[in-house]
């Protein structure tokens, strides 16, 4: 209960750099949330061995490792992140969200994502993967 | 949550400006791919390019507000990813103008790129630059300032908040030293009012832990105690408070007392990069912590805006048009007005040979590229808590 109530620490997985400062940003100052960026699959595994994000957003296409590959790898590691994954995606049809949430993603937020309500998206999911568990 | 909107919608703004300096880029190489695309034949690579850049732009062109780049930049990046899959190996090629669908989905991606980059600059010229910017700047930082009052007296809480809003701050209470981390985890305070005689953790330890942890030492603290003991106030300051106040408290005092500690908190920071993007973060990072915040993007405006501004403490980077910093610095050292300046350098520049020169040209610090902008925040109030116990 107490962890639902305090959402704060959020890695941001996005090789658009755009992207990243705009994410950042808006979670940080309409959200009041903490938010940690890396710019590739490689960048985020080496990260999650140091930082303890609560929630993982995710882009779907990004070159060398792109997003299912991050997840799969995330998943295949014991003890390295057991929070909700979330996907951004440009693609969010609905077979393409049941494909992702069948790879074990908890949710899909479509691509271009509204700054001005980033953080009520990423908010809904917290409290939704709270209400599941 | 209205102030966090004012810095969101600045910062959102220089945000947009780097985007259209993209979409300018973007639309180079789309003229140059448009012109190619019909008389030579495209590699697996050159295809996979404009895919890349077409669904960059479908992905992001809303988000600043330029729909008909996302529309555009979908259909293209639709259409190019069954081109690339019909490709058979990286030796095989595809001619141009035997797809009649290809140019015109470059095409429409140009135009809406250029279309976007002619609105954006039609509504920038509009904009009227207000004559009296510094002085906005300061009511900005005043705004800015959070005020976290820990007493476990509700009343005495709210009257201190209710006062402190009225003079242009934000202020929130903790009635219990737990309150109180749990307030901070969410926004850094700069200034805390802390009573001495707390419940569950007597003042003096609350205040010796502040001091303790690197992220919180530099925020000031005014002391409430129960009574002038002489003791108890001796032992407070040389803890770290800045001042103390005694109880009952007249709430007057108390909010003259917080005005005087803040106006020294309300410095300047200039910061000196090319890159608009971590001009835009810094800025964002910077206000929030109650400072004034000047930007520049070229090496040798930095020179006059120290001049002119006289910060207290310049962000430079190394690599910028105009004039690279090395010489800037260089320049800021040779200056009667500007000598005593701290300067922090942010490069990509990272060879011990860079940091070396740096250094030898007068910097205070060197923080390599690239960095966490709390960090670097973190890093320059320290340097300008330790340049003032030089001073004095």
């Amino acid at each position: 209960m107490t962890d639902t109530a305090h959402l704060s620490q959020i890695l941001y997985v996005d090789d658009e750099p755009d992207l990243r400062m705009l994410a950042q940003l808006a979670l940080e100052s309409m959200g009041g949330m903490k938010v940690s960026l890396c710019d590739s699959g490689a960048a985020a595994l080496q990260a999650l061995a140091t930082l303890k994000p609560q929630i993982i957003l995710l882009d779907v296409m990004m070159p060398e490792m792109d997003g299912p590959a991050l997840l799969q790898e995330i998943k295949k590691t014991p003890g390295l992140y057991n929070g909700p994954i979330i996907f951004l995606t440009g693609k969010a049809n609905a077979d393409e969200i049941v494909h992702l949430k069948s790879l074990g993603a908890f949710g899909v937020i479509p691509k271009p994502f509204n700054p001005m309500t980033l953080h009520n998206d990423v908010k809904a999911m917290w409290v939704a993967f709270h209400e599941q568990q | 949550m209205s102030n966090n909107k004012t810095t969101y919608e600045a910062a959102y703004a220089k945000l947009r400006t780097a985007y259209i300096t993209r979409l300018e880029g973007n639309i180079t190489d789309l003229t140059k791919w448009i012109r190619d695309v019909s008389a030579t034949p495209l590699s697996k690579e050159e295809l996979l390019n404009m895919q890349s850049l077409a669904h960059g732009l479908s992905g992001s062109g809303t988000t600043f507000g330029f729909p008909n780049v996302t529309d555009a930049g979908r259909n293209a990046d639709i259409f190019l990813e069954k081109m690339i899959r019909a490709i058979r190996g990286d030796d095989d090629f595809i001619k141009g103008d035997e797809h009649p669908e290809m140019l015109p989905l470059l095409q429409s991606i140009h135009d809406a790129c250029r279309e976007a980059v002619t609105n954006y600059k039609e509504q920038a010229a509009l904009e009227i630059i207000p004559a009296t910017h510094e002085e906005k700047l300061n009511f900005e930082a005043k705004k800015n300032l959070f005020v976290l009052i820990v007493d476990d007296d509700i009343n005495l809480r709210n009257m201190i908040s209710m006062k402190l809003e009225q003079r242009g701050f934000i202020a929130a209470g903790a009635g219990s030293d737990q309150e109180m981390i749990v307030s901070m985890e969410k926004r850094l305070p700069d200034l805390i009012i802390l009573d001495l005689n707390l419940p569950d953790n007597s003042g003096h330890e609350v205040l010796r832990r502040l001091k303790s942890e690197p992220a919180h030492a530099a925020i000031p603290i005014l002391m409430l105690t129960a009574a002038a003991k002489e003791a108890d106030v001796v032992s407070a300051l040389h803890s770290g408070a800045s001042s103390y106040i005694v109880k009952p408290v007249d709430i007057n005092r108390l909010s003259e007392r917080v005005e005087k500690i803040s106006a020294n908190m309300r410095r300047t920071v200039l910061v000196a990069d090319n890159d608009q993007l971590i001009l835009a973060l810094l800025q964002s990072k910077f206000k929030g912590r109650g400072f004034n915040v000047v930007l520049t993007n070229n090496g040798l405006s930095t020179f006059e805006h120290a001049q002119r501004v006289k910060p207290d403490l310049i962000i430079l980077d190394i690599a910028m048009p105009g004039m690279d910093g090395i010489s800037v610095l260089k320049m800021i050292r040779n200056d009667k007005k500007t000598k005593d300046i701290p300067v922090i350098i942010a490069s990509a520049k990272t060879t011990p040979a860079d940091i070396a020169a740096g250094m030898a040209a007068g910097a205070q610090d060197y923080v390599p590229k690239p960095f966490n902008a709390d960090d670097l925040v973190h890093r320059s109030i320290a340097l300008l808590k330790k340049e003032k116990a030089n001073d004095t």
